[in-house]
């Protein structure tokens, strides 16, 4: 199957991200993403297809299925082919993920390096951002990461890996789980010299931790502005698989728990009985089988049990949480329980990802990889409201940029969890009612339905953004 | 001011394989020796029972 070309009049555009490789580059048309494949890249590309690699890899879910194209290439003077990769639903980012998805990555990457050596090819780079999520379970989604590998040759995406998995992992995993965020600034890895002066002493006890990290970053500073004749340094295969694999122990051994709390009661904290609990999954289940939206994002997400009310439907979700334990939590249970259509992902709200990197658009900004067919704000309002201030039009017309319907609850003043935010503040917030509230989303979204909870306070709605 | 990493990752990627290479093939030889013993010991043992 592959894709009929259309002739003139079109209107390619590269994609913002892609202009470091000259093996190719990925292109949007209508809206379908394709990626060009350069002449220069042509052996590697046919040795991948024709080694085996490709089916192995893609057989295994390790690397993103393509087919492709006969669409004319936006730059045919240079270009080879044209594939079309398999769709990805959402693209997230590093510095947006919880340990383990980070973990899952860096471990997904040294497996396909390890079996690309068996095919005589090697991954020339290993930046985290190759990696999508996809039903549930990472992929690289760079099919012109390889090359063949010449014998002898050192593996060229060493430091890349370390920066971009090994260190914010040990950071997360012996500092604090928060340091992730240092990728959102550090667009290439988190420098090394940084991570060894972050890490605690303890970790120079750790031979691999030694060895990659703190000596490894005493080597850069040592050898900085040095020319040496790469061609001249080799290193014998069972060297070159010997630093895989400590790679990968090193990685499999970093670990991380919320400290002092035990998973099973660390999302026990609800003030609502089990009847109005019952009704607000069964309203937002009733709103979700009206709207049978193809996308959706939660907001405030927790845990992702009510995410989970999309994902069991088969609707794509997207479950965003400030909390990177909740996240943790959420992730595990997709992975402990085979989920395809649930992507937990740590973002804050009142600071949501930017767009960074050359021309502040290498990486979207969640804005930009937006709008939502419906987003889901369970008890959120409040948060936003009274713990950041934030009027309600504000907050209306947020979520009328990102979203096209919308599944709101509002949590009134009377309500014990707002009383306890109240508790440590001046209540300022006279126009917190329900009227307000009604009033400045009515600006933006026309109110379709509202269910007051049983057994609570609250009540849920539906609404659709104006002009959608 | 900023100095390319390369080289030093290059020389230390270089001392960590010298490092571990060795323990590869250490793996490697002594998969091969307890290779060579486990199937002396049950091909001996085989042979065993076929006696009793």
């Amino acid at each position: 199957m592959a894709d009929q070309g259309t002739a003139s009049l079109r209107t390619s555009r590269v994609v913002s991200s892609s202009f470091r490789d000259p093996s190719g580059f990925v292109f949007q048309e209508g809206d379908k993403l394709y990626r060009q494949v350069n002449a220069v890249y042509k052996d590697s590309y046919e040795h991948l297809l024709n080694s085996g690699l490709y089916e192995n890899l893609t057989g295994r879910g390790l690397l993103v299925p393509h087919e492709e194209a006969t669409l004319d290439p936006p730059k045919p003077d240079i270009a080879y082919k044209v594939i079309r990769p398999e769709p990805i639903d959402f693209v997230s980012y590093p510095y947006e993920w919880c340990f383990s998805q980070l973990k899952d990555a860096a471990l997904t990457l040294l497996t396909i390096q390890k079996t690309s050596l068996e095919f005589g090819m090697t991954l020339k780079d290993c930046s985290a951002y190759n990696v999508q999520f996809t039903d549930g379970r990472p992929v690289l989604i760079d099919t012109l990461s390889f090359e063949k590998h010449r014998e002898g040759y050192p593996w060229v995406a060493y430091r890349q890996f370390c920066q971009h998995f090994l260190a914010p992992l040990a950071l997360m995993a012996y500092r604090d789980v928060r340091l992730n965020r240092l990728l959102q600034t550090y667009i290439d890895g988190v420098p090394l010299d940084l991570t060894s002066s972050l890490l605690p002493a303890r970790t120079r006890l750790s031979f691999s931790l030694l060895w990659h990290i703190h000596l490894h970053a005493r080597s850069q500073k040592r050898f900085a502005g040095r020319k040496v004749r790469a061609d001249r340094y080799r290193m014998g295969r069972l060297s070159l698989l010997g630093v895989i694999n400590s790679l990968e122990s090193a990685t499999k051994k970093l670990k991380w728990q919320p400290r002092g709390t035990d998973w099973i009661d660390y999302y026990e904290d609800t003030n609502y009985s089990r009847e109005a609990f019952e009704c607000k999954k069964r309203t937002v289940a009733g709103f979700l089988d009206r709207i049978a939206p193809a996308n959706v994002w939660d907001l405030g997400a927790n845990v992702g049990v009510f995410s989970r009310l999309a994902s069991e439907r088969g609707i794509p979700i997207v479950s965003l949480d400030v909390d990177p334990a909740a996240v943790e939590r959420s992730y595990l249970d997709c992975i402990g329980r085979q989920e395809d259509h649930l992507l937990p992902l740590v973002l804050d709200l009142t600071n949501p990802s930017p767009g960074i990197g050359w021309g502040s658009e290498e990486r979207m900004s969640l804005v930009d990889r937006g709008p939502a067919d419906t987003v889901i704000a369970l008890a959120l309002l409040h948060h936003l409201a009274i713990g950041n201030n934030t009027p309600f039009d504000k907050i209306a017309g947020f979520l009328s940029r990102i979203g096209k319907r919308l599944i709101v609850e509002f949590v009134p003043k009377s309500d014990s969890q707002v009383q306890r935010l109240l508790s440590t503040r001046d209540d300022i917030f006279g126009d917190y009612t329900q009227e307000a509230f009604e009033r400045e989303f009515g600006q933006h979204f026309t109110i379709q339905e509202s269910v007051p909870l049983t057994d609570s306070v609250r009540v849920l709605y539906m609404m659709e953004r104006k002009n959608a | 001011m900023y100095l390319d990493p390369g080289t030093g990752s290059l020389i230390i990627q270089l001392a960590i394989g010298v490092l571990v290479g060795g323990l590869v093939a250490a793996k490697v030889s002594w998969g091969r020796v307890a290779g060579f013993f486990r199937r002396l010991f049950r091909g001996r043992s085989r042979h065993g029972v076929a006696e009793d």
